[in-house]
């Protein structure tokens, strides 16, 4: 495997490719039992720097402490650092919330964006409203999950996906990927 | 000149229709394939910018079919399909759901048997030979006519009509979703080893489903006191079931409706309670799903078409007052 083998699969991991590239990366793994390996391990230890391998339970207190112990190393980040970790102590429902949804590119960048989702004027992608909750629930969507902010109504949707997946068409046998992939984030 | 590009386009014609029936032909041997054939491999499953490693294990045998998934990467969250039961585990949430498969028909569900139906409203053409996963495919397009369904691009094993790889497009052509396979094995054993889920059960919180009804088509019970104003053209009626939810003790309507290659699932459940419900579009991936609330229903459009078609389709549901199931 060369180096740029190996930047290429780094780059897949950390959600960098698109297009061409993408297809290549995949080709790549592909005709690579040995690629396959690198990427694999690769992407488990991305998840484990994420936190992904622990129960959603677990992950506010672990991914606050290692937001702070990022964020202290970072000077760039310095004053968003301040302002997230005051946000993630003062709200912490409301924050993580926000976070469980945010999509978590694998850079430190995309952490220290969670310090400014509470700005007036972020962008944020299509969301769902829930009828009765008196809120509009409001996730980014970068995950692979429903653009829903209740856990009632994604339980419901969850359900509705299994049973629909029945009846799945085109991608047939594969439908049920998407089950077993759901919550997945990148 | 209008004399020969005329006899031309006529002697084209049958070519033609030739070769779409030749597309037809392989799409049927496909859905065939993945039913029949015993296979283990690995598929990556990519979404906008999240990528999936999933394994599967499928066996066919003379007690039906059975088929395991189990993601490779995070959590270890399972499905195990069987004739007739589907089994969500995921070990994160320390959740099994159980859901009776309906009408015990087996798996996968009999569209199958329509993508014949669904040309008229779909290009379908053979591509270009392309190697995935170490084999040679043939590769598959499949264009919708109108913008209320999405486009498919698939690629078959030449030598087993496996599907190994499948993009859902949108009507702009960008790719919604892809399923590759990395590596598979066709033909091998599948020992019931393979089939059994990895956690134990322990500690786990399980959830049930159970079909309340199973209706035919032809059954009068199917009579609804639901209506839909419009759908796509194409689609009309192919399954409806009942269910009862454990977890809440409601029962759900499901009502599917298919073009044949594309379907979309309304979902109908009486509230019960004070709850909370989506309201208006929500997706996951490709497979978008609209929600709105009408007599006291919580009404649920569900289906791997564009959004505009379960807002379309969700805006158009009515309840027949007259109506008697």
């Amino acid at each position: 495997m060369t180096v740029n083998h190996r930047e290429m699969l780094s780059a897949l991991v950390d959600g960098q490719l698109q297009g061409q590239e993408l297809t290549q990366a995949i080709d790549y793994l592909n005709s690579d039992p040995s690629a396959r390996a690198e990427y694999l391990r690769m992407q488990y230890t991305s998840d484990v720097m994420h936190g992904y391998t622990r129960s959603v339970t677990e992950r506010p207190a672990d991914l606050a402490a290692r937001l702070s112990a990022v964020l202290a190393d970072e000077p760039v980040y310095r004053q968003n650092a301040l302002l997230a970790k005051a946000k993630v102590l003062t709200f912490p429902k409301t924050f993580w919330k926000q976070a469980t949804g945010l999509a978590m590119a694998a850079s430190v960048g995309a952490l220290a964006v969670v310090g400014v989702m509470n700005q007036p004027d972020y962008q944020t992608t299509p969301m769902a409203s829930v009828v009765n909750s008196g809120n509009v629930v409001q996730v980014a969507t970068e995950v692979n999950r429903w653009t829903v902010g209740e856990p009632e109504i994604e339980d419901r949707l969850n359900n509705y996906l299994v049973d629909h997946n029945e009846y799945a068409g085109g991608a047939g046998m594969f439908s049920y990927g998407r089950v077993v992939s759901y919550g997945t984030e990148q | 000149m209008r004399i020969v590009l005329a006899f031309c386009l006529l002697w084209m014609m049958p070519v033609l229709a030739w070769a779409e029936n030749d597309a037809i032909a392989l799409l049927e041997r496909m859905t065939q394939a993945g039913k029949e054939l015993n296979y283990h491999g690995v598929f990556a499953y990519q979404n906008g910018r999240t990528l999936q490693s999933i394994e599967i294990f499928h066996r066919n045998d003379a007690d039906g079919e059975t088929e395991r998934l189990m993601s490779l990467n995070g959590a270890a969250r399972e499905v195990i399909r069987t004739n007739d039961m589907v089994t969500c585990i995921n070990p994160e949430g320390k959740q099994i759901s159980v859901s009776r498969r309906p009408l015990g028909r087996g798996f996968p569900s009999d569209l199958p048997r329509r993508v014949r139906s669904a040309t008229p409203f779909y290009d379908v053409v053979l591509g270009d030979e392309e190697r995935i996963a170490g084999r040679i495919t043939q590769e598959l397009a499949i264009k919708p006519v109108d913008g209320y369904r999405y486009a498919y691009r698939l690629w078959v094993d030449k030598e087993t009509d496996l599907l190994l790889k499948s993009e859902l497009l949108a009507e702009n052509g960008d790719v919604l979703e892809t399923f590759a396979f990395s590596a598979i094995e066709t033909n091998v054993d599948i020992s019931d080893e393979d089939l059994k889920p990895q956690t134990s059960g322990e500690e786990m919180t399980w959830h049930q489903s159970e079909p309340r009804q199973p209706m035919a088509l032809t059954d009068e019970r199917l009579i609804s006191n639901w209506d839909t104003i419009w759908l796509p053209d194409g689609f009309s009626l192919v399954a409806s079931q009942n269910r009862l939810r454990a977890k809440n003790g409601s029962y759900v309507e499901q009502r599917v409706y298919s073009d044949g290659l594309s379907s979309v699932s309304i979902f109908i459940e009486r509230i019960k309670a004070h709850h909370n419900h989506l309201h208006g579009v929500s997706h996951m991936g490709a497979i978008n799903a609209f929600g709105t609330i009408i007599y006291s229903h919580f009404v649920t459009v569900v289906g791997e078409v564009p959004a505009k078609t379960v807002e379309k389709i969700g805006a158009g549901i009515e309840f027949n007052l007259t109506g008697t199931p």
